[in-house]
């Protein structure tokens, strides 16, 4: 028993790089979390039949045992969080490569193992039925990741880099004025271009949080 | 024209009709919590209708306004304009004024369609409309010398007058409005019969609201005879009004009647400012007579709102109580949980052995559901941040608890820590934050506060606040967020971005993570200007504290505050964000309740002068007997009366009491102040 030593290690190589998924490391981790449950009932069961034999009939377990039990329940429990943190953290990176498939620079490619290449097959299958049943018109859902799906909505947007100079008349018919740090709500008709070039930001209001 | 709080939803209905398909508005917002929450609210109304909107802070009005006549159908003001005379600037589009500041500027009322201003108060004598509605004229002046000023006031009524709608175009309106069903339209119609109705003296200006504006001056014998007419009618209807010299103009001669409406004019303007209703509370109750009434989202901007009017001294404790009980029935009605009535709580109560098929008996499990988003009401320490901090820094850096113990004094220091001791709590504990402290003593906190803290003169250490859960056992109060977000808004030189960080903050649903408030770079484990904008907030509104505290123990260590005959003044220091009018204000809060407590002021009110780049933001502030209290702010009028009579650099801002002064201007302006004064 290592008291969740391998946990941490499981967390220290997330940290470090992007290499694939440790099947022995977190084998070892589970096989430890699994001792220590044993260990664990083992004491309670003793702490148990220690107290049968007590006179004074109130059960009680000895001051001996406690430090002990507390300290592997906190031992299962660590372990438990590291695994937990490993493959959900795994797993964010997974979706990741799947709604930004294009890398920067600078990024270390995310190596998959054998049961991660399934589930992002899996995943990618998935939204394209999602796609397909819902969205007749979008080919991938990719292509609109974080932006309004239907066209035909305004949308709540706020100026990062004015796109034009002056008051300028959208295809819509509305007037605006584009100013750094304004908040705008426009038909996405108009401004779809320069959301996707950057100098529009869209945000979220509160019917989003209803 | 002035919208009664009843018929708000005319003012909305208008907006939509202005704007239709392709038009939009244009939401000039002041940069303070109360207007930010009131813009967002206002924004919602306005998405859920799919009307085309742009929200901008606004810190030059009138640029502004000339700005976005150009490009908007409609303007909306959010916590500024009504004193300002908007007619000046008005180039043909409506303006919709909520602003909490008064007196509203007559033009403003006088504007017929306009200009709508939401009307919360009712005001028992409003001056009618004619000439000079900016009371710029005296009452002494000759007859010869008000034929000149008429012309003189042409210039500025022109602009009232010239609204490019001559009679003929105005009836043309009318006509096509009332049959259109114009709320706006409608609503002027019925002021013009509860007109007759009222009790009001012949200058009532509501009857005129359907006037269209004259361009060409009018007689004043003309206007008179009119005048006098109009209040015969209204004595007839009234036979029990009980005839005074300004009730029956037949007895005044038409100067004496003109001198008469000129003194009415300055008693209204020189009453001195006040506020009404926050404008996040109109722009909820908007929502309310709409269609969006259970939105606990839009009820909790409401509450934060309000708090912070109440925070920064523009509502009085009546007045907070007034807008905090509706607000509380409207949280009751949204939720059934926070309801006084016990069975009903009972009935809305699950419990897990339900949800199982074979019902079983015995002890039961109550289900505590996620409830995030849950806005309730209930009696809140005044203490500062209590929730993110320790206990010992939210009570010593609360303005109650520090003034009342004098806390800038090694002795108040030591009674703190005596109280806490008495009540039972280790100082290791009180400095834990206080989400850390051991469960059993946050459980004793009421009950030792209520035994001990009267011994150390701590009264009204509770009042009814607002919280809102934001996540699992998380909650958040209305004063905490308020004081984040304005902390957003005092931080930082871009306007634009403190601006767009507070109004994230407001919509944030992200639960603030309690922090290591003494440690200003652990961030971490807090708020990031990126990550959680509240949370950031959090940490300014601490740090803000800390230097309006300092600023003030720095005042009296130094006695720095100078009394004169009429006021005290004190140069408050360097740093850029106390020379901010919000943070002035509750420095001066401060000053006032410290010296309160120990005696030493009585009567005289403060001045405040902080430095800012190449000028002076100076702010002046009235004393008041109790706490809580709030008396009309006179010194818009002795600055505008200073600035007039020397030649200097001024800036008058959105407040009437505060103006910006050049750095080489600011003594002579204080000694201008005081010669003036004393010679009044």
């Amino acid at each position: 028993m290592d008291f969740g030593r391998y946990g941490r290690e499981l967390l220290l190589e997330l940290k470090r790089s992007n290499a694939a998924y440790n099947d022995t490391l977190v084998s070892s981790c589970l096989q430890d979390l699994n001792l220590h449950v044993c260990a664990l009932g083992d004491q309670v069961a003793a702490a148990s039949r220690d107290q049968h034999a007590s006179t004074d009939g109130k059960p009680k377990l000895s001051m001996s045992v406690r430090p002990s039990i507390l300290l592997q329940e906190a031992a299962i429990h660590r372990n438990k969080r590291c695994l937990l943190t490993y493959h959900w953290v795994r797993l964010q990176r997974i979706q990741k490569q799947y709604w930004s498939p294009r890398q920067e620079e600078n990024e270390e490619p995310q190596q998959l193992g054998p049961a991660e290449e399934d589930f992002l097959q899996a995943y990618q299958q998935l939204h394209q039925r999602y796609a397909q049943n819902t969205l007749p018109f979008v080919d991938d859902l990719r292509a609109h990741a974080g932006l309004p799906p239907l066209n035909t909505e305004r949308v709540l947007l706020r100026v990062v880099t004015a796109p034009t100079e002056g008051p300028v008349v959208l295809a819509s018919g509305v007037s605006v004025e584009f100013r750094v740090g304004a908040t705008h709500f426009l038909p996405w008709n108009d401004v779809e271009e320069w959301v996707r070039k950057g100098h529009l930001r869209v945000l979220t209001g509160e019917e989003h949080n209803e | 024209m002035k919208l009664e709080i009843e018929y708000w939803h005319r003012g909305y209905q208008q907006i939509l009709r202005d704007c239709g398909q392709d038009g939009s508005v244009w939401i000039l917002c002041r940069p303070t919590v109360d207007a930010l929450c009131a813009a967002r609210i206002l924004s919602f109304l306005l998405r859920a209708d799919h009307i085309a909107h742009h929200l901008l802070c606004c810190t030059n009005l009138e640029e502004d306004l000339k700005q976005a006549s150009a490009v908007a159908t409609c303007v909306v003001l959010l916590h500024m304009g009504a004193p300002q005379n908007l007619t000046k600037w008005y180039q043909g589009r409506q303006i919709y004024v909520l602003d909490p500041a008064r007196p509203v500027h007559l033009a403003n009322i006088h504007a017929n369609r306009d200009i709508v201003v939401f009307w919360d108060i009712d005001e028992t004598e409003i001056p009618s409309d004619g000439e000079n509605l900016s009371g710029n004229e005296s009452s002494s002046e000759s007859e010869d010398d008000d034929e000149s000023s008429e012309e003189d006031d042409e210039e500025e009524d022109s602009s009232v007058a010239s609204s490019d709608r001559d009679e003929g175009e105005f009836e043309y309106q009318d006509e096509n409005d009332e049959n259109a069903g114009d709320p706006l339209q409608q609503q002027q119609e019925e002021n013009q019969e509860d007109s007759d109705d009222d009790d009001h003296d012949d200058d009532s200006s509501v009857g005129r609201a359907k006037k269209p504006r004259r361009e060409d001056e009018e007689d004043e014998t003309e206007s008179y005879e009119k005048e006098r007419d109009t209040t015969e009618a209204m004595e007839e209807t009234e036979p029990t009004t009980v005839p005074t010299a300004e009730s029956t103009p037949a007895l005044l001669t038409p100067r004496q009647w003109q001198q008469d409406r000129r003194q009415r004019i300055e008693r209204y303007y020189s009453a001195g400012s006040y506020y009404g209703a926050p404008a996040a509370f109109v722009a909820y109750q908007l929502a309310t007579q709409l269609r969006f009434g259970d939105h606990t989202t839009l009820l909790w901007l409401a509450c934060v709102g309000v708090t912070d009017a109440y925070w920064h001294g523009r509502l009085d404790l009546t007045g907070y109580s007034t807008l905090a009980l509706q607000l509380r029935q409207a949280c009751q009605k949204l939720d059934a949980d926070d309801s006084d009535d016990i069975a009903l709580r009972a009935r809305n109560t699950v419990y897990a052995e339900q949800l199982s098929s074979n019902g079983a008996t015995g002890e039961r499990t109550k289900l505590s559901l996620r409830g995030t988003g849950r806005v309730f009401s209930q009696p809140d320490y005044k203490f500062f941040l209590l929730r993110f901090s320790s206990l010992l820094d939210a009570m010593m850096y609360s303005d109650t608890v520090s003034t009342q113990l004098q806390l800038y004094r090694p002795a108040g220091m030591n009674k703190l820590k005596e109280l806490l001791a008495k009540m039972g709590f280790p100082l290791t504990e009180c400095q834990q934050p206080y989400a850390f402290m051991k469960p059993a003593l946050r459980r004793m906190l009421a009950s030792k506060l209520q035994e001990y803290a009267e011994e150390y003169g701590l009264e009204n250490l509770e009042y009814t606040s607002f919280l809102r859960i934001t996540g699992y056992q998380s909650v958040l109060s209305a004063a905490d967020a308020a004081h984040a977000a304005a902390a957003l808004l005092d931080f930082g030189s871009d306007k634009d971005d403190m601006f767009n960080r507070a109004l994230d903050a407001l919509q944030s649903n992200a639960p603030p993570r309690v922090m290591d408030l003494q440690n200003e770079d652990n961030l971490v484990n807090g708020g990031s200007l990126t990550g959680n904008p509240l949370g950031y907030g959090l940490h300014l509104a601490m740090k803000l504290q800390k230097k309006i505290f300092a600023a003030a123990a720095s005042l009296m260590e130094r006695n720095a505050i100078t009394s004169l005959a009429h006021f005290r003044y004190a140069y408050v220091g360097d740093e850029s964000v106390l020379a901010k009018p919000a943070v002035l204000t509750r420095l001066a809060q401060y000053l006032f309740q410290l010296h309160r407590v120990n005696g030493k002021w009585v009567g005289r009110p403060l001045i405040l002068l902080a430095k800012d780049d190449d000028f002076y933001t100076v702010a002046g502030y009235e004393y008041t007997e109790k706490a809580g209290d709030w008396v009309r702010n006179r010194w818009g009028q002795h600055f505008a009366l200073a600035a007039q009579s020397m030649t200097g650099t001024f800036s008058f801002g959105h407040d009437s009491h505060v103006i910006r002064v050049g750095s080489d201007d600011v003594q002579r302006f204080l000694e201008q102040l005081h010669y003036l004064m004393d010679s009044a």
